[in-house]
């Protein structure tokens, strides 16, 4: 399955919505079984980088954290052009998913489609529960993951 | 502009370091009044999550603290439990215990240095901003941090909060032909690290020494890592055992982090305390003969002699070090045995025991006691950053009345990178216990 498109879902998991990107990539996984190629990331710049190496397609899922309502799901192309670093949570250090979109593109690393959905967050403290908005939210974006994974294997 | 004699400087947030500080300054009349480094990330709680949980639970929980260095938690921790059972894990499960925490020295270092530290030198605002003239070192430092990772996910069976670590050893040990598959890469490795040096070499440094006393570990024969007496540069040398005879935390109103201070009683004052400083200008400056002859000369060629005192140098130390973990991981690598078992049997007692291990950032203490059915009693967590917070309001006190007459934006700029010399790990620091507030 080495053509597929890979799907990487960022998050973490004792961080209440910011689990959402992990959360809906294993959705995806379910639903596509076995047709998706499906890695988790705490969101490390570096760790993404890394991960999305040599990749032709690749598609990520993350919280966000914007100010748009909670549950707010979006997609955005990442190979088109910059990423709005305001739109996602930092990981450590500040280096997240915006951070490690531009530094692959600096580095010329940045793979030729990168699609990037969003899933808007309300609740980042400590705990393992999404709140209500969101955990609807994962299952929608899980759905226009899926049609966009298939798609690109198309 | 404002009067250069009086003015207060402000960094409510800062950049590329691990959780949530600021910085405030205050001048007055061509004096430094006031220097506050804050950490106002909420305190974590974790030595009170360890209480009543079972002995051999500590290194999961406490690789938790921190997602940078989670090896070094659970390092200190098992140490210290080991230490309380009357356990001592040597032969290959050390070699493997060594060569894991030499994966997070690698990959933290690594991060620090091109990352975080870099773009202080160069002028530039970020990394991502650094990328764009800078690839190479970039790309090669992404490189580095890659190996360090593969070592810790081989070893600790995935890159961030490792779960192989056991109180007696691992779970799972790896077989010769796994770990052998880490020697391309690290000597690859060993070029890139060399390569960051000579690059960082090159940068340009403000001239500013301190007179720290250092504390680091110190071992007969190793640099140390994971085992040693407890040196400083004054002469102290002391087990792990005996730390906090000697060293103390206190709390400040301004952080929620408890601060490290050496007790140094005087006539007059028994309670007086002082700073002192951990980290790899410490440990480089105490150890310096235990580097390997490779390393040692690298250091030479950079500039740096035996002792370091400027902490703006610290970005040199941790490429050096680098260059030594690698090196040390490829001698762990071809030595490597497969141990009979993947642990010793760890049989609780009731006890005290305190294991002291070099994170990366510096010394990191755990003291915990257990009762005879192996349930935490009290558990006590000193990282590093804890114990810096004096010497970096130190560093920077100084630092500043020498450079009254730069412009604001210059000397904000210049401050936040002597905070950055120390790669604070904020997430570490508010680990503790009470959060004591003094009111008015």
């Amino acid at each position: 399955m080495t053509d597929a498109p890979l799907l990487i879902g960022v998050g973490h998991e004792g961080r209440c919505d910011d689990a959402a990107g992990v959360r809906a990539a294993r959705l995806v996984r379910a639903l596509l079984w076995p047709q998706a190629r499906v890695i988790e990331c705490a969101g490390g710049a570096a760790a993404l980088i890394e991960a999305w190496q040599g990749e032709p397609v690749v598609v990520v899922v993350d919280a966000m954290s914007s100010g748009s309502p909670a549950g707010t799901v979006r997609r955005l192309d990442a190979s088109r052009g910059p990423l709005n670093a305001e739109l996602f949570r930092g990981s450590s250090h500040g280096l997240g998913l915006a951070e490690a979109v531009e530094l692959a593109r600096s580095l010329d690393q940045l793979p030729p489609s990168l699609v990037i959905f969003g899933i808007e967050g309300t609740d980042f403290g400590l705990g393992t529960r999404l709140s209500f908005p969101v955990e609807c939210a994962v299952r929608e974006a899980a759905l226009l993951i899926s049609e966009e994974l298939l798609a690109a294997r198309n | 502009m404002s009067d250069r004699r009086s003015r207060n400087i402000k960094v409510a947030m800062l950049a590329r370091v691990e959780g949530e500080g600021g910085l405030e300054v205050r001048v007055r009349n061509g004096r430094v009044t006031d220097v506050k480094f804050r950490i106002f990330e909420p305190p974590r709680l974790f030595e009170a999550f360890l209480r009543g949980r079972r002995f051999t639970e500590a290194p999961d929980i406490t690789a938790r603290i921190c997602g940078i260095c989670p090896v070094a938690y659970q390092m200190s921790s098992v140490h210290a439990m080991e230490a309380a059972c009357g356990v001592t894990v040597d032969g290959p499960l050390r070699e493997l215990r060594r060569l894991l925490y030499c994966g997070e020295w690698i990959e933290s270092h690594a991060l620090h240095v091109v990352m975080l530290h870099a773009p202080d030198f160069l002028g530039y605002p970020s990394a991502v901003h650094m990328a764009k003239d800078h690839a190479g070192h970039v790309t090669n430092g992404l490189a580095l941090k890659k190996t360090g990772n593969a070592i810790v996910a081989l070893l600790g069976g995935r890159e961030i909060h490792p779960i192989n670590v056991r109180v007696g050893g691992f779970y799972r040990t790896p077989t010769k032909r796994e770990l052998h598959a880490l020697v391309e890469p690290l000597e690859r490795a060993r070029e890139q690290a060399l390569a960051m040096l000579d690059w960082v070499k090159g940068f340009e440094f403000p001239e500013f020494e301190r007179d720290y006393e250092f504390v680091a570990l110190r071992h007969p024969l190793e640099y140390p890592i994971n085992e040693g007496r407890i040196v400083s540069s004054l002469g102290l040398e002391i087990p792990a055992s005996e730390y906090e005879r000697h060293f103390t935390e206190e709390h400040a109103q301004h952080s929620n982090a408890l601060r490290g201070a050496k007790r140094a009683p005087q006539e007059g004052d028994p309670g007086a305390l002082k700073p002192y400083l951990v980290g790899p200008l410490a440990r480089y400056s105490l150890n310096f003969d235990r580097l390997t002859p490779a390393a040692q000369q690298a250091a030479r060629d950079a500039g740096l002699g035996p002792v370091c005192r400027n902490p703006f140098h610290g970005i040199l130390v941790r490429s050096v070090e680098t260059l030594w973990a690698v090196e040390e991981a490829l001698r762990i690598v071809a030595t490597y045995e497969p141990p009979d078992a993947p642990a010793v049997p760890v049989e609780p007692r009731a006890g005290t025991g305190v294991g002291a291990t070099e994170a990366p950032r510096g010394l990191l203490v755990h003291r915990y006691r257990i009762a005879a059915d192996g349930s935490i009693a009290e558990a006590r967590i000193i990282p590093p950053t804890s114990q810096n917070q004096r010497s970096i309001e130190d560093d920077l006190w100084k630092f500043i009345e020498a450079r009254l007459g730069l412009d604001d934006a210059t000397l904000t700029w210049q401050c936040e990178q002597a905070v950055r010399n120390y790669d604070p790990c904020i997430s570490c620091a508010t680990h503790f216990l009470k959060l004591r507030r003094v009111e008015g």
